[in-house]
């Protein structure tokens, strides 16, 4: 059973291999997804023009940090679901996403159950 | 259901190509690093890298890459926090070249066996080299803490004596460093047991119990009881703190108790995650009181929009097997073959007397077939195209090191990462740039001694340009060292018995600067182990010869030397344009290239020596290769009468006095005064190139391949060069 039924999704993550499986996760579970952002400024950028419904979002990317990308889509769109995804378990990063308003954070190594337990919660799929 | 096994694996190869190009990344951030080393982008870029190399090795259960690029990641960022480090440490530098290595190593080896993930003896070896680093970098924290402490006592004896200044500024200050001091008296007792002495709280306990909670939930093993014994703890240690800790430890405290409301609020399941997290969180804690001593080193000004810099343009891509490739490829080669066919036919027809409109028709549409095969073959060829920089990238790292090696000081320039290659010349173009490049470091540039007494700036600079022409690729590599010394090199060009010793005289310094690619040639008085003894430079004009690339030299004594190669973008299919001919009843073809000139002579002007027939050419005595004798193509066998009405068998050249005979002058590499008689030109056409497959053909002396005709002949192609050795 698909947990998603065609909600749109972004990827953001500097690495090709971490987006191609997102991507795939993603895409066999019933989503749909819209875009892949290899930075940071890319990520804001496809985010206005695609206002996905969930966001993956890593955090060390060039141009703009995660964090700060989270920052300034929270701020301009402060209803944006977004799951922080990375290899950062630095207390302080972790809490400060959550803080300022990511619904969950995800540590790579992630699995798909993992992934989908973040999803669940942070769409409020029950 | 899970991220499959078989997403896994089928995402595997595109991991390690990652892989491969963030080490050749890696390995030019940490030249960079070596130039500029309190670079901040650089040193996040490495930081970010190693970080990025973790999270997917990670992923794909790579544990050795995996704890190595965290171990390294921990370093960089320490440095990242303070870059004076790498002042006072520069062997951390060589320490990220040597993971790098590793790094390498590993890829490779999982290429022959994917189950090299595991941490090995000498992996484990380098994390504790790592470590051993990283301790050395404290233990130079911890000696300076007792420096200052030591500092702190001298002025406390001080104090009294000072007491009528009323200093009170400078008796607060004093106070703020020793409860600075205090905190840095947490120590680490040997059986990894921390003993946490926080002006007189004893955190031990809480941070122990939190500890073995932590673990049990790592390994599954906690109940629900557990979760609230844990946040029992955390918050009795919470409220530890909150009585005795600093405003700036406060921070941290608050922190944690807000993760305890959000871990419940936000129905965050003690997961790995969530272990992590408090773990790290715990660590982070651990971490603030042993350091708090260490003023904060200022993070430095790198913001977000820091690294725009780096910025690159995205090319979307699509991976293709290139084996799939070269298949589709192998099918044009055939079309091509199949259209000569249609070239063979049409003669056929016009032969025939087949109607003149029919045949017209028949040619338009031949022609057409044609030109849309080679379109077909264009467009292929781009696809297989790859960046210079593919090649590129290497260099960089390669000059450091033989430069490290030699004690010598090398900057590289380089420029034109962006022009496309064939993936077929990658290997053979960079090994013959590997060697020009290396020569250019050991022989070309002088030592920063010899550098500076000549007037040259200490640090020598190699570059390389490569820029595309219009048919061709022109990569060029320079180097500001002492140029070549033409008189040493024909010296020892005779010596070796490359040359005669009457050349040495006769001898254009053109030709002399060539002499440099002959093999067995090396003018350096003590050959290193880097350039070897004079063995590679010959590979450069093996290559390049090739692919039908040309070199050329540019030698300024004293001021350097430029070594330029041009490479035809369109050869690279190995399609030639070859004439074909016939000798005895064998067909032959040469390619085009290997043609200088056809030549027909009267067979009265051909003499034959007691080491062979010759002739006289534009005041040249061009000397006969004897194919017939040499390939043991017996006379007489269906022997026909040439055009000139000789019989193409040298024998026969004296034998009858009238007629003439055609000579090909091959274009050799060096030589162009030897030729083959032919007894008929068949025409010219061109031919697809197919290499012997077998070992065993490889080896034939005279010949380099062999082709398929329109009409479904298999024909050997000559090869100038190891006839005119032979």
């Amino acid at each position: 059973m698909a947990i998603g039924s065609g909600q749109s999704v972004l990827i953001v993550d500097d690495s090709p291999v971490m987006r191609q499986m997102l991507f795939k996760l993603f895409s066999g579970q019933g989503f749909n997804v819209v875009g892949q952002a290899c930075d940071g400024e890319e990520a804001i950028s496809m985010f206005e023009e695609l206002r996905p419904e969930l966001t993956t979002l890593d955090i060390v990317m060039p141009k703009l940090r995660g964090t700060e990308v989270l920052e300034q889509l929270l701020g301009k769109y402060p209803d944006s679901k977004i799951i922080m995804a990375s290899s950062v378990s630095d207390a302080r990063t972790v809490m400060h996403c959550l803080k300022i308003g990511a619904k969950q954070y995800i540590i790579k190594p992630y699995d798909e159950e993992k992934v989908m337990s973040a999803v669940r919660k942070a769409l409020e799929l029950g | 259901m899970s991220v499959t096994d078989e997403n896994l694996a089928e995402l595997f190869e595109q991991y390690k190509d990652e892989v491969r190009e963030t080490i050749e990344t890696l390995d030019n951030e940490l030249v960079n690093l070596e130039q500029d080393p309190s670079n901040s982008e650089t040193i996040f870029s490495l930081f970010r890298h190693m970080h990025s190399l973790k999270g997917s090795s990670k992923m794909f259960n790579v544990d050795n890459i995996a704890t190595i690029a965290h171990r390294l990641e921990d370093l960089m960022s320490m440095i990242d926090k303070n870059n004076a480090i790498l002042g006072k440490h520069p062997k951390v530098v060589d320490l990220l070249f040597k993971g790098n290595d590793i790094f390498r190593d590993i890829i490779s080896r999982l290429e022959e066996d994917i189950s090299y993930t595991s941490m090995t003896g000498d992996h484990m070896a380098f994390v504790a080299e790592i470590q051993a680093q990283v301790d050395k970098i404290n233990r130079r924290d911890s000696q300076l803490v007792d420096a200052a402490r030591k500092l702190l006592e001298d002025l406390e004896n001080l104090l009294p004596g000072m007491e009528e200044m009323e200093t009170e500024a400078l008796k607060k200050d004093i106070a703020d460093v020793t409860t600075g001091l205090a905190l840095a008296t947490l120590e680490e007792d040997g059986a990894n047991q921390i003993r946490f002495n926080y002006n007189g709280a004893d955190l031990t306990e809480s941070v122990r119990t939190m500890e073995d909670l932590l673990a049990k939930f790592k390994e599954g093993k906690a109940g629900p009881e557990d979760s609230k014994a844990f946040v029992d703890a955390a918050n009795g240690l919470y409220s530890l703190l909150a009585e005795v800790a600093t405003e700036d430890a406060m921070g941290l405290i608050a922190e944690l108790g807000d993760g305890l409301s959000l871990f419940a609020e936000r129905q965050l399941e003690m997961d790995q995650m969530m272990t992590e997290f408090f773990g790290a969180m715990l660590a982070d804690l651990k971490q603030k009181f042993q350091v708090e001593v260490e003023a904060p080193a200022a993070k430095s000004s790198r913001s977000s929009k820091g690294s725009a810099a780096l910025k690159e343009p995205q090319v979307k891509t699509i991976r293709v097997d290139e084996a799939k490739i070269d298949l589709f490829l192998e099918s044009v080669g055939r079309l091509i073959t199949k259209s000569e066919i249609l070239n063979h036919l049409q003669f056929s027809f016009r032969k025939a007397g087949v109607d003149i409109s029919l045949l017209r028709d028949f040619s338009t549409v031949s022609r057409t077939i044609s030109n849309d095969i080679v379109n077909l073959q264009r467009s292929i060829m781009e696809v297989r195209q790859v960046e210079m920089n593919n090649i590129l990238k290497k260099f960089p790292r390669l000059v450091r090191d033989i430069s490290h090696k030699i004690g010598k000081e090398a900057e590289m320039s380089i420029a034109g990462e962006r022009v496309p290659i064939d993936k077929s010349l990658l290997d053979d173009v960079e090994q013959a740039m590997v060697h020009i490049v290396r020569n250019a470091v050991d022989h070309g540039l002088e030592s920063p001694d010899e550098r500076i007494a000549a007037g040259k700036p200490r640090r020598g600079t190699v570059s390389i340009n490569v820029t595309q022409e219009e048919a061709a690729i022109f990569i060029e590599v320079s180097d500001d060292g002492r140029g070549l010394d033409l008189e040493k090199i024909k010296a020892k060009a005779v010596e070796r018995g490359v040359i005669a010793p009457e050349q040495q005289v006769s001898m254009s310094d053109k030709e002399a600067e060539m002499l440099v690619f002959s093999s067995g040639l090396s003018t350096k008085d003590k050959a290193t182990d880097l350039s070897g003894r004079g063995v590679g430079m010959d590979v450069v004009m093996t290559n390049l010869k090739k692919w039908n690339g040309e070199v050329t030299v540019d030698n300024r004594p004293g001021r350097g030397l430029t070594v330029g190669m041009r490479l035809p973008i369109t050869n690279t299919l190995l399609t030639k344009e070859a004439i074909m001919l016939r000798v005895g009843a064998s067909t032959f073809c040469l390619p085009l290239e290997c043609v200088n000139e056809i030549v027909t002579v009267p067979r009265s002007d051909v003499h034959h020596h007691k080491e062979g027939a010759v002739f006289r050419h534009r005041d040249m005595v061009i000397s006969v290769i004897d194919l017939k004798s040499l390939l043991g193509l017996g006379e007489g066998v269906g022997r026909r009468p040439a055009p000139g009405g000789g019989d193409g068998s040298l024998g026969g050249v004296f034998d009858q006095g009238g007629g003439t005979l055609v000579f090909i002058i091959l274009r050799g590499k060096t030589d162009t005064r030897q030729s083959i008689l032919a007894d008929e030109i068949l025409g010219q056409q061109k031919i697809v190139i197919k290499e012997f497959e077998l070992e065993t053909f490889r080896k034939l002396p005279y010949f380099n391949g062999l082709t398929l005709l329109g009409d479904g002949r298999v024909v050997l192609i000559l090869d100038s060069d190891k006839l005119i050795e032979s």
